[in-house]
């Protein structure tokens, strides 16, 4: 930077050199790009290949037999399993959010917000044993839905806490200023002001929840299993099956009819995990569009 | 609003499920070795359509399996490894044979297709303990003096998930090698002295198909549709044979099980002639009281059916069904020792 | 909701206390939804510890230290899993941080602006595809080009170099320790671009300008300006993605070779902490083997919350920095 004794040559070879090193540091940083676009293009190529080579109508009408026949107990398991880790999931992670956001200065909430983002980094590999521990073994429910659902809402809940927070800090100040000069109670005002602005946020969060809940298997192979048929209703007791199973467990079968099975599953999973993180960025830009206008 | 709506979704559900909980369970559960999986589910298939029962299997493993049909959570739990006659009688417990699986070498070495390679039982067990460390070991050339066995070092892929088939691999190993019992003993997982571990079959047959001058060890079945070179074994006999259902069902039928209480028989190095030397079966457990007496009884009615019947499917899935003079020793067992 | 314009006083009154009650009860709830998460975390750490009694009890400190693992003689040391899993993630990080960088520099400074978005979002988008997935494409794809194309050449090239040598030395199995590390790599750097380009976002417009008014190169205000401000956050960032590696299961599994004998170099297949998990736990016959594995699941959590919590703290010192500028 002190260039104040240079002859203009010498600056002119610096020149150039600060200008080839700024080139070398884009190529570089470029070319980190491509590769990266290169290995996950082909991670997509080849699930859609062979996941479209393997798709049929019967997936999607008839349950599993053994391990051939459709999908179809499978796609039901996946959806009931994260409709349930998000039926408990949502409540506590947003009123939890709130918790946080609203009286973050309290000690306890900024533990509290600590935990959440420990917990969102866990393994889970972990929750998985803790839900095995805990609700198939010492509570005796076996595999079942409603361990898994326990286990996985553990999982996303404070993702979901972490995102409500983050969305709810957003909101100007001068609207909860508002609220209460006009005399609004806490509840009323946090609930039907703040969290209405701020729906598309904590939406997207859910969304992503969603997705991280559907994409799981570690902590399912230990609290859900797998069944062969559709679910009987029973929250305990009683496994359902689900179609990241599919993958873990049919790609290890010597029949390619479980080798298609087991492709189709990862297709359909990366479809939905791709349709639900679109939908979520989708509702994040609509909100950036009302906040500009 | 969001909330209230909520919370009476959330009270709805609650709702839901006391009511679920207290509906009557149907059907019956097995839980155990993921090796009979595939026959098991297919088999409850066709019986469903048949009689209209519901057999739900879960494969959790062998060990999860004794450890639920223990806790009595199931009506039957499958086991790669029998349950020794203590176990038996401390739990009041009996077990059976469902369904035969033979285990092959497999092999990629370049020229050597299926069938082709020798390998006797004390040189496979060298061969992983790390011993035999190159193909043209002399050991390996005198059993192959027709074959071509280039120089490289041999690569061991084994299973890294504790499985019925590494528990049938190493004890055959340990009955044909003194030393690899004393030294590394048999069980679902074992200190694997050299070697790579895939996970399941799968991990260690896409394994054996990358690693260049590689032996593993797989199911038949898997061995057959992954078109994989299997190798001829020496059996207790002294004979060279090539893996076929033929060979797994000699193992069966000439395995002493008439000796074997409880059917408590590891039916490796069985000494029929034309018996392949690395068989294996599972064992079904169940009570011998049963706690639910009808449940009990239609889960006899499905082994009896698949005994008889369901053949089919298991030949379809590369498994030998068991021998008729085997099904006769199991039914007469269920006759003197379940209450049913 | 409705407020009267002029609300009797009676009604006011009622209206008061019935706010004053919800408002209590609200945050009745709100505290016990928060109660809920850390009871979560209790109960995570709390049960593993006591799933795991038997084995800290059995071996006490030599299962942190040895390396024998005999399921049959019921002889456990989790000293090549944690190894295993500290050796995958450091690798992960060496080949995913300086890529990140690079990534999050270029969506943030050099690509033109249409373009930043949709590449943003592909990247994110890619951060949600199930981890079991990158499994599969790493045994059935990366695996055999690596073995056909990468491992001889570093077995021969790398290997020959003295003292490291004996990292990159081993037979082309195309499976082992350096895949792990390069399907992790693939795995977190979508997470730890994002974070990146959001921090790079943070840097006050102002100090860039400046930088180049007084004739700084694009590369040198990234390198001078962008990087120190942001310096903690971005390792707060880096953080992020190791806890992850660290506790990566699926793609791992199917990697890594999960062979339980230890090795130094980079080729030969080793096992994790949470691969051993995945591969024995179902299998497991004796309750001392199970009790083993339960306690591996509570040193990795140990491991990672260690990890989030210094990558919190990082994180915390750039948001307080940004409070006082």
């Amino acid at each position: 930077m002190n260039a104040g004794a240079a002859t203009p040559t010498q600056d002119r070879g610096r020149q150039r050199r600060r200008a080839l090193s700024s080139m070398l540091g884009w190529i570089a940083s470029g070319l980190a790009f491509v590769l990266l676009a290169f290995a996950l293009l082909d991670i997509l190529h080849t699930v859609f290949v062979r996941g479209f080579a393997a798709l049929n109508l019967q997936l999607f009408l008839t349950p599993t037999s053994g391990i051939a026949g459709g999908l179809l107990n499978a796609i039901e398991g996946s959806a009931l399993i994260t409709f349930g880790a998000l039926l408990l999931a949502v409540p506590i992670g947003v009123l939890g959010g709130i918790y946080v956001s609203e009286f973050g200065r309290e000690y306890f909430a900024r533990a509290v917000r600590f935990i959440a983002d420990v917990l969102v980094g866990v393994p889970s590999i972990v929750f998985g044993l803790f839900g095995y521990l805990t609700m198939v073994t010492a509570l005796g429910w076996h595999f079942s839905l409603a361990a898994g659902c326990i286990t996985l809402a553990m999982m996303i809940a404070p993702y979901i806490l972490r995102t409500t927070e983050l969305a709810l800090r957003g909101v100007s100040g001068e609207l909860r200023e508002a609220g209460y000069a006009l005399g609004a109670s806490q509840a009323n005002l946090v609930l039907r002001v703040l969290l209405r602005e701020c729906a598309p946020r904590v939406l997207t969060g859910i969304l992503l929840a969603m997705a991280i809940s559907m994409g799981e298997t570690a902590p399912l192979i230990y609290t859900v299993n797998w069944s062969n048929y559709y679910w009987n209703g029973h929250l305990t007791h009683e496994s359902v099956a689900y179609l990241t199973y599919v993958i873990w467990s049919f790609i290890n079968e010597p029949f390619s009819s479980a080798h298609a099975l087991a492709y189709a599953a990862a297709l359909l999973i990366t479809l939905f995990v791709l349709l639900i993180t679109l939908l979520a960025r989708l509702s994040l830009s609509r909100l950036e569009v009302r906040r500009s206008s | 609003m969001s909330l209230t709506l909520k919370s009476r979704l959330a009270a709805l559900f609650l709702l839901g499920s006391v009511f679920a909980v207290c509906a009557h369970a149907t059907g019956i559960t097995g839980a155990g070795s993921s090796f009979v999986y595939p026959v098991l589910s297919k088999w409850s298939v066709v019986f469903n359509q048949k009689t209209g029962h519901q057999i739900n299997y879960q494969s959790i493993g062998s060990g999860g399996g004794i450890a639920q049909i223990k806790a009595g959570t199931v009506d039957f739990g499958a086991s790669d490894a029998p349950l020794s006659a203590e176990d038996l009688g401390k739990f009041g417990l009996g077990q059976f044979p469902v369904v035969i699986g033979g285990i092959v070498p497999v092999v990629n070495v370049e020229g050597i297709g299926a069938g082709k390679l020798r390998l006797s039982g004390p040189v496979l067990a060298e061969i992983f303990m790390g011993k035999i460390k190159t193909w043209n070991d002399p050991a390996l050339a005198q059993l192959n003096p027709g074959l071509k066995l280039p120089a490289s070092a041999i690569f061991v892929v084994h299973r890294s998930d504790g499985s019925g088939t590494s528990y049938n691999f190493t004890n055959y190993l340990g009955k044909v090698s003194g030393e690899w019992q004393k030294s590394i003993g048999f069980g679902t997982s074992v200190p694997w002295p050299v070697g790579v571990g895939g996970k399941g079959n799968e991990g260690v047959s896409a394994y054996v198909k990358q690693i260049k001058n590689s032996i593993g060890y797989v199911e038949y079945a898997y061995a057959l549709q992954n078109k994989m070179a299997y190798t001829q074994m020496e059996n207790a006999t002294g004979r060279f044979l090539q893996p076929s259902n033929a060979a797994f069902a000699a193992a069966a039928a000439t395995a002493d099980w008439a000796q074997a209480k409880d059917f408590n028989l590891i039916m490796t190095n069985a000494p029929g002639a034309s018996a392949w030397p690395i068989t294996a079966t599972t064992w079904a457990i169940m009570y011998k009281t049963p706690k639910n007496a009808a449940q009990s009884k239609v889960t006899f009615a499905f082994f009896k059916w698949a005994f008889e019947h369901g053949q089919p499917q298991a030949l379809a899935l590369d498994y030998v069904p068991l021998p008729d003079t085997l099904v006769k020793q199991i039914e007469a067992y269920w006759h003197t020792q379940f209450k049913s | 909701m409705t407020l009267p314009a002029q609300p009797t006083k009676p009604g006011e009154h009622r209206r008061i206390a019935r706010d004053a009650r919800n408002d209590l009860l609200f945050r009745g709830a709100l505290l016990t939804c928060a109660l809920l998460v850390l009871a979560a975390l209790l109960g995570t750490a709390g049960s593993t510890l006591w799933g795991g009694r038997l084995a800290f009890e059995t071996f006490g400190w030599k299962f942190l230290i040895s390396d024998h693992w005999d399921a049959v003689n019921g002889q456990f040391g989790a000293l090549v899993p944690i190894w295993g899993t500290l050796m995958t993630s450091l690798l992960a990080m060496l080949l995913a941080v300086p890529i990140s960088f690079g990534i999050a520099l270029f969506l943030t400074e050099v690509a033109p602006i249409w373009l930043r978005t949709p590449i943003a979002a592909a990247v994110e988008l890619l951060a949600g595809i199930p981890s079991i997935i990158y499994g599969m494409w790493g045994l059935f794809v990366l695996a055999p080009f690596l073995a056909d194309h990468v491992d001889p050449w570093v077995n021969d090239k790398l290997g020959a170099l003295p003292g490291v040598g004996r990292l990159f030395r081993g037979p082309p199995l195309g499976i082992g320790m350096l895949t792990a590390g390069l399907v992790l790599a693939i795995m977190v750097i979508p997470f730890i671009s994002s974070v990146m380009r959001e921090v790079f976002h943070t840097v006050p417009t102002r100090l860039k300008e400046s930088a180049y008014a007084l004739g700084s190169t694009t590369w040198e205000v990234v390198w001078n300006i962008v990087l120190p401000y942001t310096r903690s956050a971005v390792i707060g960032g880096i953080f992020l993605g190791l806890g992850r590696a660290l506790g990566e299961t699926m793609a791992v599994t199917f990697v890594l070779g999960n062979a339980h004998q230890f090795s130094e170099s980079l080729l030969m297949p080793s096992s994790s902490i949470a691969s051993v998990i995945a591969n024995e736990f179902t299998e497991a016959s004796s309750d001392l083997h199970r009790s083993t594995l339960i306690a591996l699941g509570f040193l990795l959590f140990v491991v990672t919350f260690i990890v989030l919590a210094i990558a919190k703290l990082l994180l915390l010192r750039l948001a307080r920095k940004e409070g006082n500028a």
